[in-house]
């Protein structure tokens, strides 16, 4: 057999593994593993492992990964997730829907510190659930926009996906972070008007909602600006090179850490919550990058990522329509599989490919540039169904309503994220001028 | 058994066990562990912090942040691993095992984590091996002259107890699927 079909067959056998409930981490440990010993047998395996597990878990940009995900339970504890939902609702709430737009604004705000969509998803439905409830907002539009506007927590910089592709392909970190921004906001205002559209068309949706005195307004944005501060702090700071990923998360995470001590009144107890929820994170994501470890060298030892590469080359198709079909293949795959998971297990293979099409753009723009657009066809997954996560989580919140009424209600908004797909597709230049202008 | 959740598709993490005396105390050990590696996260957050405030404000860099940040990192995260494994917090798709039975779902996991459990415990054996060689070559850390088996020790223990975390998911997924295997044979 040669290295190519050997490549080939234990990708598959690599998926046959995961559709069979094995831990997506593990089955690229276990398969990558079988395939080393298969190449180059058992010895050069046991020897990699000697060091190999180790210098994975002590990678020093790596350890962004868990900085971030403390820095995010901290910003509940602090209660930032309700001040920044009362101060949207201040300024949004009086509009047609206003609290689902302000539950947009809320989650992008909160995406602004917090690197993950699931945590976005449930930290702001803690706050903005109950208040749309009380309006008596229907069950499909307030789900629907908490499950959609968590995915916000993950295209807005701090993102532990573009950290970890960034890592994975060499490009920078702070480039990234950059480039995510205009997408970011270009999403979060496709949401806002996917809530004005639905609730012109269905108003008995959201009934009105007192209008806030401007004081009120005024008041509210007192309690945004520790969330603004270290938004700009962070990823400014880790643009402009004031300090590394991993400086300018530490600092993120000991601020709003400080801030739910001395604000949110955190005591050791709240504290604990947060490590053993972090811990808990950080170890699910960091057996997917042990197992993607092994699996990648086993993948370069086949020498199949290339050859497929040169296949695809060589249909000479449009490049734009091979990055279409990548797109489209993590659409698909992102209905049954973890975000994370697919971007480590395809970037092997995509990668090279990507950055042997002629697009007209340097290296690595089209690095960034496509880290941008996978993070945005992985992240559709989260709320599509039938394994949408983020559908789940919320749904598990507001357990009276029927999971059929927010898969209703997230359908708008997976529109708006094919469309801002397509727009990012066709203009590189919404992810690529922020990073390019310095 | 109760404490595993069907159909949703969101699975429910695994509580501590409460009839089961060895499972409850593998669980609060994970946990203590968490925490422990949580609190060296924190610390390693001061540090960096002092090292940009020094090194930014008083002009003062600390020699060697980043070996503190290697060590703390690696401590941390192979302290998490069991607490993530004794919560069956894993990544899995069950997409498409959803239709099959009860039993039959907890004969694939039983499986699943026994295959784990091989891994780990390879996994393991060959971090003391490695540990063991950079004792040996006497490794250090370029400017705090940390020696590197100090890394290898305290990622070992985190290891260790993973692998009994393993070792317990499968006599636990095993459990399950007996008692589905009983509860289904009681329905029909």
């Amino acid at each position: 057999m040669s290295g190519f079909e050997m490549g080939l067959l234990l990708f598959a056998v690599t998926l046959l593994a995961i559709m069979l409930r094995m831990p997506v981490g593990l089955a690229m440990l276990f398969v990558g593993g079988l395939g080393y010993v298969l190449l180059v047998g058992w010895d050069p395996l046991i020897k990699t492992l000697n060091n190999s597990t180790y210098s994975r878990f002590s990678s020093y940009t790596l350890s962004v990964v868990p900085l971030f995900l403390l820095m995010g339970q901290f910003a509940t504890k602090a209660g930032l997730n309700r001040a920044l939902f009362r101060a949207a609702s201040a300024w949004f709430g009086y509009m047609r829907g206003g609290l689902a737009i302000a539950s947009v604004g809320g989650c992008a705000m909160f995406g602004a510190i917090c690197g993950s969509s699931l945590a976005t998803a449930a930290t702001m439905s803690q706050v903005a659930l109950p208040e749309m409830r009380r309006y008596r907002y229907s069950d499909a539009l307030s789900t629907g926009t908490l499950a959609a506007g968590g995915t916000l927590g993950i295209l807005i910089p701090p993102s532990v996906i573009l950290v970890i592709y960034a890592v994975y392909t060499e490009q920078s970190i702070g480039h990234l972070f950059l480039a995510a921004l205009v997408p970011g906001i270009i999403a979060t205002v496709g949401y806002m008007i996917v809530v004005a559209v639905y609730v012109r068309l269905a108003p008995e949706a959201a009934p009105a909602v007192p209008r806030a005195s401007w004081r009120e307004k005024l008041m509210s944005l007192q309690e945004i600006w520790p969330t603004a501060l270290v938004f700009v702090l962070v990823v400014g700071g880790i643009y402009l090179g004031w300090f590394s990923p991993t400086e300018g998360a530490a600092i993120g995470a000991a601020a709003v850490g400080l801030l739910a001590v001395a604000v949110g009144g955190m005591r050791w107890r709240g504290l604990r919550e947060c490590l053993v929820d972090t811990a808990e994170t950080t170890a699910l994501i960091f057996l997917i990058l042990m197992g993607a470890e092994i699996f990648n060298a086993f993948l370069a030892l086949t020498q199949m990522p290339q050859e497929l590469g040169q296949v695809v080359l060589g249909l000479d198709a449009p490049p734009l329509l091979i990055i279409a079909a990548m797109l489209l293949i993590y659409i698909l795959l992102g209905c049954v599989m973890d975000a994370l998971a697919m971007v480590l297990l395809t970037m092997p293979v995509f990668y090279p490919i990507v950055s042997s099409l002629d697009l007209g753009l340097t290296p690595d723009q089209v690095g960034v540039w496509f880290g941008i657009l996978a993070l945005m066809a992985v992240e559709m997954g989260m709320i599509t169904p039938p394994f949408g996560l983020n559908i789940f989580v919320i749904n598990a919140m507001a357990d009276d309503v029927p999971m059929n009424h927010t898969f209703k209600g997230v359908l708008p908004f997976v529109v708006s994220d094919i469309v801002r797909l397509a727009i990012i597709v066709l203009v590189p230049a919404t992810a690529l001028y922020l990073p390019g202008m310095m | 058994m109760a404490e595993t959740e069907t159909g949703s598709g969101a699975r429910q993490r695994l509580a501590a066990p409460r009839n089961d005396r060895f499972g409850a105390a593998l669980f609060a050990l994970s946990e203590a562990l968490a925490v422990f590696g949580g609190i060296v996260l924190i610390v390693m957050t001061a540090f960096t912090v002092i090292s940009v405030v020094g090194r930014t404000g008083f002009d003062l860099p600390v020699l060697g942040d980043q070996e503190i940040v290697e060590l703390g990192c690696a401590i941390a995260i192979f302290s998490f691993m069991p607490y993530c494994q004794m919560r069956a917090a894993n990544v899995i798709v069950d997409f498409f095992t959803a239709r099959l039975s009860q039993a039959a779902r907890d004969g694939l996991d039983a499986t699943m984590n026994a295959i784990f459990s091989v891994c780990i415990l390879i996994v393991t054996w060959r971090l003391a091996v490695g540990g063991i060689a950079t004792y040996h070559a006497s490794d250090a850390s370029m400017f705090l002259r940390i020696p590197q088996w100090w890394g290898y020790g305290l990622a070992f223990i985190g290891c260790i107890a993973w692998s009994l975390a393993c070792l317990y998911s499968m006599l636990r997924s095993i459990g399950h699927m007996r008692e589905s295997r009983r509860a289904g044979g009681a329905a029909s």
